[in-house]
């Protein structure tokens, strides 16, 4: 199944097909549920050409213990919000509040309108939800204009749908702006203790 | 039985028709005058444009376009002084044709709105303008019959508390005139307060289920309506009181209500708000004093007849008419000077809407007071002297007086939706002298839509022509209330019949939650795919789909 949607996206990148192509997605479609994970979010152009000046994301709500990477080109600012009720974080502290929305911006050179690429990297936990399907909604302010890569599938879409390599497609090329998808996989391989472990449940 | 109900109803289907059919060809504000005028040639690039109005307006947006639809010439602030709204321009215009647009809320919380071509340097590219009604929204049609009860309810308890007044009657007679006006001024009651609901609705553009939303009486509340409906709640209040009140605190309850009531009827319209206001409006209040003492003499008269012994009655009728003549002429002076004002000149009553509807007014109360006359010199006389075979005589001529009138107030009601001369003379003199200028009335599309996520969008898209073509769209949350903090609003135009796919474009933010966009791609014959995708905020986006058969 994996192979198939990583075939079918590839072929339609390399063909040429204005899918992926034309939109704001995560680097990697797959992570595991339950790790801390590095994701990568990737810019591959601007607005009708115009170059990139700032890229915003905002973290799904399920996501937890965000942080952006050091970055010595873009100055990265993160916006916070109120957790419900406090979780535990790292080394035993509370938590109240987790990353909402990170903003890269003021970069030292404006991302190119086309030609280039670049990735976003931070980190996070990913929940622990197999097979569940989550979006990442960013935006790209860009010289003139902007592009919100905001829109969600119209139906629910999880590893398990049939068919879903199609509709995932589909999903990417019914809109202009599709929203960054990740499928939540069944951790194959131990988590090691350096990555940090979830909270005791 | 049957058959008298049937005629009973039929006849208030025919008024009822009648009041709402009658031509509403432009709503309140009229634009007076306007610098540069429409088709103006100016020789050089203005530092702001004015447009004048016939009464006060709130502006939704008032802006100068260049051909493609894009605002031009750095607009400062609106600025409003009395009818005038002024938009400085601190950027000068190239020579070319420019497009003057605005969208104004009139006094009487009507949208209007209107586009037209002016240039500079050169003489003007033609260019179409459009006026547009702007209030075809489903609430009309209530808010017309609404009137109507409105005007019929309170010209009755009104004028049933003048007859108690001044003819005295009592026993029987006088118990039930009292309970058929305490109905009368619980019906009315609720009608003011469906009128700021209603008026509401109206102003919104509001849908079938607007009456259940906060923003539509919040509007409404916000209109001379409120204000009128306040006075017409009190009085009708008091009024009641005086209904059910014994003999001695009775008269201050009605004469306090029956002047409330009036003063209800002043505070909005167009009659008693034309200037001068000071002679204006105690010309409207006598008409209406007037008018209600002769409606609201029709119960207790039928009554009488049936009631009282046939002489008893005739003496009351004979009481009554002493009183009706002045009523009449005073009826018929206050209406002349009214109408002569609305209309400007007598010869105005046959070449516009108003002056139609204003005329089969005239002539239906022609058609009454021949009959009233009938009755007072024909019948009266047989009653006096005790002819039973006069009472039935007299009920049914009656009856006809009621009905007919009933038909004069839905006239009453069309007149006061309908614009007059005296605002439609003075924007003809202005147009006239445009010959170049052509007028297309507008047509518009006007539609609710609505998603899954509960949200709505009203869209307005006029002329709804093939060519450019002005789309307004407010959105409203799952609650009905709009939707003000929107940070951007997309529109994606496509036509597959032509291969014209997903032409996306940017509508700018024009207050109140309204946003604006001219379309020009709209230029090709079709059924024109319109996407709506509104941005509550960065990431939250709300869109809705329709279709537009452009021809």
């Amino acid at each position: 199944m994996k192979k198939y949607i990583s075939l079918i996206i590839g072929t339609a990148l390399i063909t040429g097909v204005p899918v992926a192509q034309s939109h704001n997605t995560m680097t990697a479609y797959y992570a595991p549920a339950g790790f801390m994970q590095d994701l990568e979010l990737r810019v591959t152009h601007g607005c009708k050409g115009s170059p990139v000046k700032e890229v915003r994301l905002k973290i799904p709500d399920d996501m937890m213990r965000v942080s952006a990477e050091h970055n010595r080109d873009w100055v990265v600012e993160m916006k916070m919000r109120k957790l419900p009720k406090p979780m535990p974080g790292e080394g035993g502290n509370m938590l109240t509040e987790t990353v909402d929305e990170i903003i890269w911006k003021n970069p030292r050179s404006n991302l190119p309108g086309s030609g280039r690429f670049e990735g976003f990297r931070f980190r996070g936990m990913i929940p622990e939800a197999v097979g569940k399907i989550i979006f990442f909604r960013s935006v790209n302010v860009c010289e003139s204009g902007e592009e919100r890569y905001v829109d969600l599938p119209r139906e629910l879409l999880e590893a398990k749908t049939p068919g879903l390599p199609e509709k995932l497609l589909k999903f990417m090329s019914a809109t202009a702006t599709p929203s960054a998808f990740l499928i939540i996989e069944k951790p194959t391989r131990p988590q090691y203790p350096f990555a940090t472990p979830g909270p005791k449940k | 039985m049957f058959s008298r109900m049937t005629r009973y109803l039929s006849s208030l289907l025919l008024v009822g028709a009648l009041a709402t059919s009658s031509p509403q060809g432009l709503a309140h504000a009229v634009l007076l005058d306007s610098s540069p005028k429409p088709g103006e040639m100016l020789m050089q690039s203005p530092s702001e444009v004015v447009a004048n109005f016939n009464e006060g307006v709130g502006p939704i947006f008032f802006r100068v376009l260049d051909v493609q639809g894009q605002p031009v010439g750095d607009p400062g602030k609106i600025r409003l002084d009395g009818t005038k709204m002024t938009l400085p321009l601190r950027a000068s215009l190239p020579n070319g044709t420019y497009v003057l647009t605005y969208r104004v809320i009139s006094a009487d919380t009507h949208p209007v709105g209107a586009t037209f071509g002016f240039s500079i340097g050169e003489p003007m590219k033609r260019v179409d303008a459009t006026t547009d009604a702007g209030s075809r929204s489903i609430w009309s049609f209530a808010v017309a019959v609404n009137r109507w009860i409105l005007y019929a309810g309170m010209l009755w308890v009104t004028g049933t508390a003048i007859f108690l007044l001044l003819l005295g009657i009592d026993g029987a007679l006088r118990e039930e005139a009292r309970q058929t006006a305490r109905w009368a001024s619980v019906l009315t009651a609720v009608s003011y307060v469906l009128a700021v609901g209603f008026g509401g609705a109206d102003m919104q553009l509001g849908g079938a289920n607007a009456l259940w939303q906060t923003a539509t009486w919040r509007s409404g509340f916000d209109s001379t309506l409120s204000s009128s409906a306040v006075f017409g709640l009190v009085a009708m209040l008091m009024l009641y009181a005086g209904f059910a009140a014994g003999e001695r605190r009775r008269n201050g309850f009605l004469i306090a209500g029956v002047v409330l009531a009036i003063g209800s009827f002043l505070v909005t319209g167009h009659a008693a708000t034309a200037p001068p206001a000071w002679l204006m409006a105690p010309i409207v209040g006598a008409h209406l004093l007037a008018t209600a003492f002769w409606i609201g003499a029709f119960r207790p008269l039928l009554l009488s007849t049936r009631l009282l012994t046939a002489s008893n009655s005739g003496a009351l009728l004979q009481r009554f008419s002493t009183l009706a003549v002045p009523a009449v002429i005073v009826v018929l002076i206050s209406g002349t000077a009214i109408s002569l004002k609305q209309l400007g000149s007598p010869t105005k009553l046959f070449d516009n809407d108003y002056g139609s509807v204003l005329l089969a007014k005239i002539i239906l109360v022609f058609v009454i007071i021949v009959i009233a006359a009938y009755n007072k010199i024909n019948l009266t006389p047989k009653l006096i002297a005790n002819d039973a075979a006069g009472a039935v005589k007299i009920r049914r001529t009656i009856t006809l007086e009621l009905m007919l009138y009933f038909i004069v107030l839905a006239a009453a009601s069309a007149l006061t939706v309908t614009t007059p001369p005296r605002a439609l003379v003075a924007i003809g003199e202005a147009g006239a002298a445009e010959a170049k200028m052509v007028m297309i009335p507008g047509g518009l599309v006007k539609r609710t839509l609505k998603n899954a996520a509960a949200y709505s969008a009203e869209i307005e898209l006029s002329p709804a022509k093939v060519g450019e073509n002005m789309l307004m769209v407010t959105l409203k949350d799952p609650g009905g209330v709009i939707v003000d903090g929107a940070i951007a609003l997309e529109v994606t135009v496509a036509l597959e019949s032509a291969g014209i796919s997903e032409v996306r474009l940017k509508a700018e933010p024009v207050g109140n939650g309204m946003w604006h966009l001219m379309i020009g791609e709209t230029l090709i014959p079709g059924d024109w795919a319109l996407t709506i995708d509104g941005y509550l905020t960065d990431y939250d986006k709300t869109s809705f789909a329709t279709t537009v058969t452009l021809r």
